[in-house]
């Protein structure tokens, strides 16, 4: 009898949880959401097991990574000691390896066929990892697998465009001029927002000694941006970026998923050992960026997201890493509830937030976002969880409510090219860019979260071109200020142009300049612009 | 004991009371399936068709509808986007988010009945070739006329040709920059430094 009302009760409590609104799920309870994996290719991925398609020999992930080399050597029997067999899935021409979405290519989207590799040639062109044969080779392999592994998890990919990747590209990969190729030692993703009949591209850049190409990681990284931009079906949650914003935690939130992506298919909590020996700011056999917790700044919240006068804005990557370290939290608390889906579902709970964010989402949008997937894939078993990590890592949520709303001064500044040099002009439909000398003060004693300043304008006189711009946590007391004489000086300000055209007759043009952050009341400065 | 039988009820009703939260997230999908009952009578009187998107959101005839669909382990999001005579609108389109349970949770339409644009491409490849040649701020050596867009802006009834171009900016030229170009002016009406990096 007990038993029985025990069971009505947990029966109730079960409807309760999975029918409020976005919780109701069809499958229902945890063991149906497991077996919607499909877990024999996770099982084999997670083994490097990739069998289907003409057979390649690789070092996986890259020679310093690889399970297979205890020590880096570079000895061609260590090398080759170190290959491992991995199939080559969809290729489907005899002239390149390429299939109806992935292009592999060296400099450009037009390189000609004797620098690519053909499907038969597949051995030959693996056997020297600085040649880029053997970065084309790796490049089908990592995109095609870290693909169906993201696929295995439920999700799907934009494939409305084709994505070339570039293995030593050009600075521009629509050129076929190899004598542009770039001196950075970087690699891109470019979704090409702007331009809907232009493919998609992964640049990697850097004829050097420790290729990014021969390293599995970085297209993965790479790969994970074009990952978010599906997930969110293109929503813009970094819309900012996109358009120039030279910070935002949305840009922070885009480089942690793209690294945990890589980090967590690779399980190795870190990205970028085979990269980085070609930095020597980095210190020997150190990753680029890490997961785990290393002895650095990058464990606390405070230490890479505060406004300094001295250093201006947070730095992106440092931000991004501290949200990897707190996923990674995450995916070892999961890991420790089931050693063979855990991380899996750690994956899948991650990334379905991502499904949730809105257009320049906030890290405070990113967390409550993570709380929800958890409730509707893992019935919120993990929410106290979630929220106490990101306690532990010094998250402030929104932080303490203030009374003051923060100061603002703005002046407009104009500037225009004339014979090849930046001037500066009267902010008006002369200039082709005007920016905003910009005074910002937090007033109260309590920090201030996510400062951001933005263009708020329904006149179509007035085109924004850098719409918002983020701060990060400005200190009670503490100001942020962008001015000087030069176009350079004001890369962290906003920015439009005036359109006399759209403006009716009318002689001047009318906007807001908005600050806004998690806890202090908004500021709006109402401005208008002679056309 | 007897508190478990006093917490049922109330269990019940919270319950029901969320139910209706379940509803109130599928209101789109409703005043789809009254848009359907209305618009039958009119378009087929004999049969029951089920309507187009274009006839659910007044889409013109002369705009062309592309759809997209993202899977997610939460559900599926619908994107549909626009074009007219295959060039492509920037700046609406409708995104509808399904439920797993295929109940529709989130409709997001900022699709508007603009005005048919007349596209003449010899004038356009006049205008290219035009902007090419002017030197200014943006070096424009990969602009061609078939990268043509329509934008749709706030605060515009009509949406207005452009050019979609990569180019090279004199005052930061180590960034690449994508452009968008009033055709027949030259005005940038968008900018986008959009990369992401290792
Ligand atoms: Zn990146």
């Amino acid at each position: 009898m007990k038993l029985h009302l025990a069971h009505t009760a947990l029966f109730l409590v079960s409807l309760l949880t999975t029918g409020c609104g976005m919780r109701r799920s069809h499958s229902g309870g945890l063991e149906i959401n497991v077996q919607a994996l499909n877990l024999q290719t996770l099982r084999d991925f997670r083994l490097d097991r990739f069998s289907q398609g003409p057979q390649a020999y690789l070092v996986i992930p890259n020679p310093i990574d690889s399970p297979q080399l205890k020590a880096f050597d570079f000895s061609p029997s260590a090398f080759q000691h170190a290959q491992v067999a991995v199939g080559l899935p969809g290729l489907q021409t005899y002239s390149a390896l390429d299939n109806s979405f992935l292009k592999i290519r060296v400099h450009s989207q037009f390189d000609s066929s004797d620098l690519l590799v053909k499907p038969q040639e597949l051995t030959s062109a693996t056997s020297n990892i600085q040649d880029p044969k053997y970065s084309q080779v790796m490049a089908y392999h990592a995109v095609s697998s870290i693909s169906d592994y993201v696929k295995a998890l439920g999700f799907s990919i934009d494939q409305s465009r084709q994505l070339y990747v570039m293995v030593r590209s050009n600075t521009n990969p629509e050129q076929s001029t190899t004598s542009q190729t770039s001196q950075e030692i970087n690699a891109y993703y470019v979704h090409n927002t702007l331009q809907p009949q232009k493919p998609r591209y992964i640049q990697l850049f850097g004829d050097v000694q420790y290729p990014l190409g021969a390293d599995r990681d970085v297209y993965w990284h790479e790969f994970g941006h074009l990952f978010n931009e599906s997930i969110s079906a293109s929503r813009g949650i970094d819309d900012a970026g996109e358009k120039g914003a030279a910070f935002t935690e949305a840009g922070a939130i885009h480089e942690c998923l793209a690294d945990y992506l890589s980090e967590t298919a690779s399980q190795k909590g870190y990205i970028g050992r085979w990269a980085a020996r070609n930095l020597s700011d980095i210190k020997p056999n150190y990753p680029l960026r890490a997961a785990l917790s290393l002895n650095d700044s990058k464990n606390r919240f405070s230490s890479v997201a505060t406004y300094q006068t001295s250093q201006g804005v947070p730095e992106k990557y440092d931000v991004a890493e501290w949200c990897t370290r707190v996923l990674w939290d995450i995916r070892s608390q999961f890991e420790k509830e089931n050693k063979e889906t855990g991380a899996f579902l750690s994956d899948r709970t991650i990334f379905a937030a991502v499904g949730m964010l809105k257009k320049n989402a906030s890290l405070v949008d990113f967390k409550n976002a993570l709380l929800d997937s958890d409730k509707s894939l893992n019935q919120g078993s993990h929410v106290s969880f979630i929220s106490n990590v990101f306690l532990t890592r010094g998250f402030p949520d929104r932080g303490t409510p203030l009374g003051q709303p923060l100061r603002l001064q703005a002046t407009a500044v104009g500037f225009k090219e004339f014979n090849n040099q930046i001037y500066s002009v009267t902010p008006n439909t002369s200039a082709d860019e005007i920016f905003f000398s910009i005074a910002i003060s937090n007033p109260n004693s309590g920090t201030a979260r996510n400062v951001r300043a933005q263009i708020v304008s329904s006149d179509p006189a007035v085109i924004p071109y850098v719409d918002f711009q983020a701060y990060g946590d400005l200190a009670g007391g503490a100001s942020i200020r962008i001015t000087g004489t030069q176009y350079k000086d004001f890369l962290n300000s906003v920015s439009l142009a005036l359109d006399k055209r759209a403006a009716s007759g009318r002689a001047r043009a009318r906007f807001y300049l908005k600050v806004s952050s998690e806890n202090a009341p908004e500021t709006t400065l109402p401005l208008e612009l002679g056309l | 004991m007897k508190k478990f039988w006093l917490i049922i009820p109330i269990f019940l009703v919270w319950f029901l009371s969320s139910e209706k939260q379940v509803e109130s997230f599928s209101k789109p999908s409703e005043s789809v399936l009254q848009k359907e009952t209305a618009l039958s009578p009119e378009t087929q009187p004999t049969q029951e068709k089920t309507p187009t998107p274009s006839e659910w959101w007044g889409v013109q005839r002369y705009h062309e509808i592309q759809t997209e669909s993202f899977d997610s382990p939460l559900g599926r999001t619908l994107v549909y986007s626009f074009s007219q005579n295959g060039v492509p609108i920037i700046g609406m389109n409708i995104r509808l988010k399904e439920r797993s349970d295929g109940a529709l949770i989130e409709e997001e339409n900022s699709y508007r009945p603009i005005s048919e644009i007349p596209i003449h491409r010899n004038v356009l490849e006049e205008q290219a070739t035009h902007l090419k040649s002017q030197s200014g701020r943006y070096q424009l050596d990969g602009l061609t006329a078939d990268s043509l867009v329509i934008l749709v802006r706030e605060g515009l009834k009509e949406g207005e040709l452009a050019f979609a171009t990569s180019a090279v900016d004199k005052a930061r030229p180590g960034v690449p920059t994508q452009l968008l170009i009033r055709s027949d002016d030259g005005k940038i009406l968008r900018k986008s430094l959009g990369r992401k990096e290792f």
